[in-house]
C-alpha cells in the first residue's frame, strides 16, 4: 500500500495526518485530490468539522481502508470466513458507535454528510434508527428531546389514521 | 440548517436540526411500521416518513400476536388499511418510491396485494419483493394470477416473488422488462410457453433464481420437453426444479457470461447445450432418479464436461452418492483450485479418490462436515480417503489448505469427534503439500467448554495444526 500522507485541518485548528487512501473514503476530499487542489505541504481546511469529530471520522476511515484491501485479497473465501470477517467489522462498528453520546453521533452524521462518506452516513443513520426501533413515540421524544407540538386531539387523529402502526 | 447553534439550557433536540433528507435516510433503516409511528412525534414529523423512498411492510410485526382467528382477521384488515393509506399518502405528497417489500402471512384477500403491485409499478418502483407466507392452506389457491403490469415495466430492476403455497404465472401479453437485472422466483407454476416468453422479455438480466419451479406443458409439446435458458447478459443462475417433478427434461444453458451456477436436478435430466465459457463457480446438487436408466450416466457426464473449467466447485452429499456409481465419468478439472465436499454419515467416500486425482491444481479442499461411512472399499488402496490404508490420491495431493467446516458435528455414536480427529491426523500425515489446516468447530449440538477443551488438547497433539474455534 502506498503511504501517501495528506493533512487535514479541523474548524478549531487541529491538524491530522491521514493516508491518502483512507482520506479518499470522503468523496469531497477525493475530488479535491483529483483536481489537484491539494498542496503537498498544506493542510486541507475542513470548516464544518471540529477536531474531536474529525478524529472519529479518521478512525473510521483508517479502519475501513484495511477492510477494503482484505476483500480483494481473499476472493475465494468460504461463506464461513466471509461471515467471520463481516462479524469482525460489525463488532468494531458496534463498539465504535457505542463509545459515543447521542450528541456526538449527530455531529458525526453532519460531518460524514459534509465530507460525503456514504458508508459512515449509513452506519450512523442505522445506529440512530436502532434508537427509534421498538420504542413508543413517548420514549422516542424523550431520547431525542423532541417537543410535542400537537394537541391531544390532533395526535389522536393521526394515531387513528395509521392504527396498525401503533398496534 | 444551523445545527451548530449552542443552546444554554436543557438537552438539545438534535434530530430536528437535521435536513429532511437525512431524517428520511434514518427512517429508511426502519420497517415502514416503525417509520410511520414517528408521525405523531411532532408536527414536522407528520408526513416525513412518507418521503422515505423504500416501503417495507411485514404483517407479522405486531406487539401482541393475535391468538384467535377473529383477532387475526382484524389485524389483517388493519394491516391492509395501513398499507393502503401509506400508498395514498405517498401519492398525495408526490414522494418518490424505489422499493416495495411486502411480507404477508395473514392477508385475507390477495386482490389487495395485486392492487398494490399495480399501484407501485405505476409509481415507477425499481425493487419489488413480495413474500407470501400464508400458513392458511385455503389462501394458497387465492393467489392465482399476478397483475400483468408486473411483466411490462421500464423501471423494474429487481423482482423477487416467493410464495409458500405456489403461484401460477400467467402471461397474457408480451413481456418487456428491459432494465430488470435480478429476477427471483420461488415456488411457482408456469406453462412451458410462458416460461419462454418470460425469459425472452428480460434483456438485461444478470441474476436469475428459479427455485421450486413447476413446469407444466400440454401434450402437443414434443417429448422430452426442451427447456432453454438463453440469456447473454446472465452472470448468476440458480436453477432448481421442484423436487417432486418426475418428468425429465432436456436442458440447454446458453449463458456465455455466466460466472456462478447453482443447480439441483435428478440425473434423469438431459443436456443439449451447455455454454459456460465464463463460469468460475458451480454448486451441484444432483439426485438419483426414480427409475435408473442407461442415459443417467451420459447426462451426468455431459453436465460435468460442461462445467469442467470452473475454479470453485461445491458438491452436495447426494452428488457424491451419484458419482460413486460411475466415478469413471469424472473429467479432469484442470482449473479447479477450491473443492468443497458436503458429507453425511450415510454417504460413502468412494468417488473422492478419483475426484481428487482429477483435480491436478487443487489448492484448497473443504469438507462441510467430516462424516465417513465405512465400506469394504475403505481397505482398498485408493478406494477411500479414510485412515485404513495410505491412499496415493492423498500422498500425491497438491492441496495446500484443508478446511473442515462443522468439525465435531455428529449424528450418531458411530460418527464421533474422536474419529474425526483421527481423520484429520491422517490428512496431516499423508498430504505432503499441506500448509494450513483450519477446523471450524461449530457444531449445532450444545457442547460444554470442557468438551471443546478436550478436543482442542487432542488437536494439539497432532503434528501441526491451526485450530480455529467458533
Amino acid at each position: 500500500m502506498s503511504s501517501n500522507m495528506i493533512m487535514l485541518k479541523s474548524s478549531d485548528g487541529a491538524s491530522f495526518e491521514i493516508e491518502e487512501a483512507a482520506a479518499r473514503k470522503s468523496k469531497i476530499i477525493a475530488n479535491m485530490i483529483e483536481v489537484e487542489c491539494v498542496d503537498e505541504d498544506k493542510a486541507i481546511p475542513l470548516q464544518n468539522v471540529t477536531g474531536n469529530i474529525l478524529a472519529l471520522v479518521i478512525e473510521y476511515c483508517n479502519k475501513h481502508i484495511v477492510d477494503d484491501d482484505d476483500d480483494v485479497a481473499t476472493e475465494e473465501a468460504s461463506e464461513e470466513e466471509e461471515e467471520a470477517k463481516k462479524k469482525k467489522v460489525d463488532d468494531w462498528e458496534a463498539e465504535f458507535m457505542n463509545s459515543m453520546s447521542l450528541e456526538t453521533m449527530f455531529e458525526l452524521l453532519l460531518a460524514a454528510n459534509y465530507l460525503n462518506i456514504k458508508s459512515l452516513i449509513d452506519l450512523v443513520c442505522q445506529t440512530i434508527a436502532n434508537n427509534i426501533k421498538d420504542k413508543t413515540p413517548e420514549e422516542v421524544r424523550k431520547i431525542f428531546s423532541i417537543e410535542n407540538d400537537f394537541t391531544p386531539e390532533e395526535e389522536e387523529e393521526i394515531r387513528k389514521e395509521n392504527a396498525w402502526a401503533f398496534g | 440548517m444551523k445545527p451548530k447553534k449552542k443552546e444554554l439550557s436543557g438537552p438539545r433536540d438534535m434530530i430536528s436540526g437535521l435536513h429532511d433528507e437525512l431524517i428520511c435516510h434514518i427512517l429508511s433503516f426502519l420497517p415502514t411500521k416503525e417509520a410511520a409511528s414517528t408521525s405523531v412525534l411532532a408536527k414536522r414529523w407528520k408526513h416525513l416518513f412518507a418521503f422515505v423512498p423504500n416501503l417495507d411492510f411485514d404483517d407479522s410485526l405486531y406487539c401482541h400476536p393475535p391468538r384467535t382467528n377473529q383477532r387475526r382477521r382484524e389485524n389483517s384488515e388493519s394491516f391492509l388499511e395501513f398499507v393502503d393509506s401509506v400508498l395514498a399518502l405517498k401519492e398525495q405528497v408526490k414522494a418518490p418510491l424505489n422499493r416495495f417489500h411486502l411480507k404477508c402471512q395473514d392477508v385475507v384477500d390477495a386482490s389487495w396485494v395485486s392492487h398494490w403491485i399495480e399501484n407501485v409499478l405505476k409509481r415507477g418502483v425499481s425493487d419489488l419483493d413480495i413474500y407470501m407466507s400464508s400458513p392458511w392452506p385455503s389462501l394458497d389457491s387465492i393467489f392465482e394470477i399476478l397483475p400483468s403490469e408486473m411483466y411490462v415495466s421500464k423501471t423494474l430492476v429487481r423482482l423477487k416473488l416467493r410464495f409458500r403455497g405456489s403461484v401460477c404465472i400467467e402471461l397474457v401479453d408480451d413481456v418487456s422488462l428491459p432494465n430488470l437485472k435480478t429476477l427471483h422466483l420461488d415456488c411457482f407454476q408456469i406453462e412451458k410457453s410462458m416460461f419462454d416468453k418470460l425469459l425472452s422479455g428480460c434483456h438485461a438480466l444478470e441474476e436469475l433464481v428459479m427455485v421450486n419451479l413447476m413446469l407444466r406443458w400440454d401434450s402437443r409439446e414434443p417429448e422430452p420437453l426442451h427447456v432453454t435458458i438463453s440469456i447473454p447478459t446472465l452472470k448468476r443462475l440458480k436453477f432448481c426444479r421442484f423436487e417432486l417433478s418426475s418428468e425429465s427434461v432436456l436442458l440447454s444453458f446458453d449463458t456465455p457470461k455466466l460466472v456462478y451456477f447453482e443447480y439441483a436436478a435428478t440425473i434423469a435430466d438431459m443436456y443439449q447445450k451447455l455454454r459456460f465459457e465464463s463460469l468460475v463457480e458451480a454448486r451441484l446438487k444432483l439426485r438419483m432418479s426414480f427409475h435408473q436408466t442407461e442415459t443417467d450416466k451420459i447426462n451426468v457426464k455431459d453436465l460435468l464436461m460442461g462445467i469442467r473449467n470452473v475454479k470453485i466447485l461445491y458438491l452436495s452429499d447426494e452428488t457424491l452418492e451419484v458419482l460413486a456409481h460411475f466415478p469413471e465419468i469424472i473429467p479432469v478439472f484442470k482449473n479447479l483450485i477450491q473443492l468443497t465436499i458436503k458429507t453425511k454419515p450415510y454417504v460413502q467416500w468412494d468417488a473422492l479418490p478419483t475426484l481428487l486425482r482429477k483435480c491436478p491444481n487443487l489448492q484448497t479442499l473443504v469438507f462441510k462436515g467430516l462424516h465417513h461411512k465405512y465400506t469394504n472399499r475403505c481397505e482398498v488402496k485408493d478406494g477411500c480417503l479414510c485412515n485404513m490404508v495410505v491412499h496415493t490420491c492423498l500422498s500425491s495431493s497438491p492441496v495446500k489448505v484443508l478446511k473442515i467446516l462443522k468439525f465435531g458435528e455428529t449424528f450418531d455414536h458411530d460418527d464421533d469427534t474422536e474419529k474425526q480427529i483421527e481423520q484429520v491426523k491422517h490428512f496431516l500425515e499423508t498430504m505432503p503439500s499441506l500448509e494450513q489446516v483450519m477446523l471450524y468447530y461449530n457444531t449445532p449440538i450444545i457442547t460444554n467448554d470442557q468438551d471443546v477443551k478436550k478436543v482442542f488438547m487432542k488437536l494439539l497433539e497432532l503434528p501441526i495444526v491451526v485450530a480455529s474455534a467458533k
